[in-house]
């Protein structure tokens, strides 16, 4: 049984291409074919047919893409959406847009918001945590408010276990930031 | 100036104006280019004073802008029911922009080929229609703006260096530009084969949809193939892939029209059929409704191009630039007078009579070749 290129599970549609003589073959799962557009065998029939160049193009590009990719192994599931950690800000401290409208709407209020709530919005955990407001807490670019409202969350929870030169150092952060 | 109909009418919707001139199939490309400035909320989220400080922004910058000065322009709440439907019919805003009302503005260039629109779904939002199938000529024609706004009045658009351009909806965060190519594909719509096509278009991540969906899946056989919204730094591919995709469809429209003028010459009365109805109906109707005038002016363009129709003076070119200058939208809905019902008997509409009479006087004026052909068959 062959095991889908993208997630590792059990795989229902196989595409055979041909590039320069050298055949490639996909195996993908029933979701991932979708995702990809690769599923309705009979369109996908008539696209090889209609639009051969568009095609072929299509699917090279694809094969390229899973070249390097190499299923998961056994028991490992592919990677999951970020989701929200215990510390996500779940406001945006400049347009007070919150995270529940996000998740009801899938828009956001403003450009902050990609930085607040960068774990929802990013499916690659790497790219999340780059984004993440606390991964910007040294990084100038980040708006005031979203420092501010961090460094008042760090200070309180240094506080709260006692870490008073913790407290000290993000005190004289905030006053900086006034 | 104010938008009016009488404004929006003295230049047809451009996918009519040039109809002939760049081959029958492809009617004109338009592009659609979404900014949002840096430091205020998107326009669904923020107050009605928040769209107004960023409305006036743009419209004091905008209006020095070249090409900007005599403009039409109004905002949205001083627009009536009726203005708004015949913009959406025209394509001319966005259904998003039809809903909008205080703080949200419209502003259409001389030409009307440039449509800005402040606060839509986003703060600053840029239509650009081109008669040809260049797509590099639309993406200059609508960076032009935004590029003035940014060097010459300092406004600055979110950014993010990853996501590229930064939208209210996330997965549409890139480069900010959508595009859309009009077709008119009478004969692939003849041969029952658009199902097919639709799906096989949306295998290579493009859309293909109806020009006129509210008339009807296949009304007036015009159809928008278009890209989602194009992801950072893919702009030069996906205009590419579009382009051609959109050749190869008109490519394989000919192809079918040859073979259906193929089969008319053997005998067979199909296409002849349906040309010569369209002509009878248009020619003899005293009142034509939207949808059946749509569906005949395509048929009667088919027929030109298949060369069943020729004028009796001047030029086919002429005559197609004559059909394009046809007030072909905006009537019923511009003047306010509510859609009407479909029950019998129904009276006929002041616009659907005005469309029979000015389309009679276009039609005395030529010889329909295939008549004798057709009924000797």
């Amino acid at each position: 049984m062959k095991k889908c290129q993208i997630c590792g599970k059990r795989a229902s549609i196989y595409l055979t291409q041909i590039i320069n003589g050298q055949t490639s073959d996909l195996a993908l799962c029933e979701t991932c074919a979708r995702e990809k557009g690769l599923f309705d065998p009979q369109s996908l029939t008539f696209a090889e047919k209609f639009f051969p160049e568009a095609f072929k193009e299509k699917i090279d590009k694809l094969v390229r893409e899973l070249t390097g990719t190499h299923p998961p192994a056994a028991g490992q599931t592919a990677p999951k959406k970020a989701v929200s950690g215990g510390d996500l800000l779940t406001e945006c401290p400049v347009c007070h847009f919150k995270l529940e409208n996000f998740r009801s709407s899938g828009r956001l209020g403003c450009a902050d918001c990609y930085s607040v709530f960068a774990a929802e919005i990013e499916t690659d955990p790497e790219a999340a945590a780059t984004d993440a407001p606390e991964a910007h807490l040294e990084d100038s670019e980040d708006s005031a408010p979203i420092r501010r409202r961090k460094l008042e969350q760090q200070l309180q929870a240094a506080i709260a276990r006692e870490d008073y030169e913790t407290a000290a150092r993000l005190r004289d952060e905030l006053k900086q930031l006034d | 100036m104010t938008i009016n109909i009488e404004n929006l009418q003295k230049t047809s919707p451009i996918w009519y104006r040039h109809a002939g001139s760049e081959g029958d199939v492809i009617l004109g490309v338009m592009g659609r280019l979404v900014r949002n400035l840096r430091g205020h909320a998107f326009p669904g989220w923020s107050t009605a004073e928040g769209r107004r400080t960023v409305a006036e922004q743009l419209l004091q910058a905008i209006q020095k802008c070249p090409g900007f000065k005599s403009t039409l322009h109004a905002e949205m709440s001083e627009l009536d029911y009726g203005m708004r439907r015949a913009l959406l019919e025209r394509r001319q805003i966005s259904p998003c922009m039809a809903a909008r009302r205080d703080g949200c503005h419209l502003i259409i260039n001389k030409r009307q080929d440039t449509v800005v629109m402040i606060n839509e779904e986003e703060h600053l939002v840029i239509h650009n229609f081109y008669e040809k199938p260049d797509f590099t000529g639309v993406i200059e024609r609508l960076y032009r703006l935004p590029d003035m706004l940014s060097d010459d009045f300092g406004i600055e658009f979110a950014t993010h260096p990853r996501h590229g351009y930064l939208t209210s909806l996330p997965g549409e965060a890139g480069e900010g530009i959508q595009l859309y190519a009009t077709l008119h594909l009478p004969a692939l719509t003849l041969s029952n084969i658009m199902p097919q096509v639709t799906r096989a278009v949306d295998k290579l991540q493009l859309n293909l949809a109806p020009l006129y969906p509210q008339f009807g899946e296949e009304c007036g056989n015009t159809y928008v193939l278009y890209t989602a919204p194009i992801i950072h730094g893919a702009l030069e591919e996906m205009s590419n892939h579009l382009t051609n995709v959109m050749m190869r469809l008109a490519e394989r429209e000919k192809q079918v029209r040859e073979r259906l003028l193929a089969l008319h010459n053997q005998g067979d009365c199909f296409l002849a059929d349906r040309i010569n109805r369209c002509y009878g109906m248009l020619r003899y109707a005293c009142a034509i409704p939207m949808p059946e005038w749509l569906e005949a002016i395509s048929m009667l363009r088919l027929g030109i191009h298949c060369g069943f129709i020729e004028p009796k003076e001047g030029t086919t070119e002429q005559l197609l630039a004559d059909l394009a200058e046809q007030p072909v939208l905006g009537g019923e809905f511009a003047t306010g007078m509510p859609i009407p019902e479909r029950t019998h008997p129904r009276q006929a509409t002041p616009p659907e009579k005005a469309r029979s009479q000015s389309i009679q006087r276009i039609l005395s004026n030529i010889n329909l070749l295939t008549a004798p052909v057709a009924a000797h068959h």
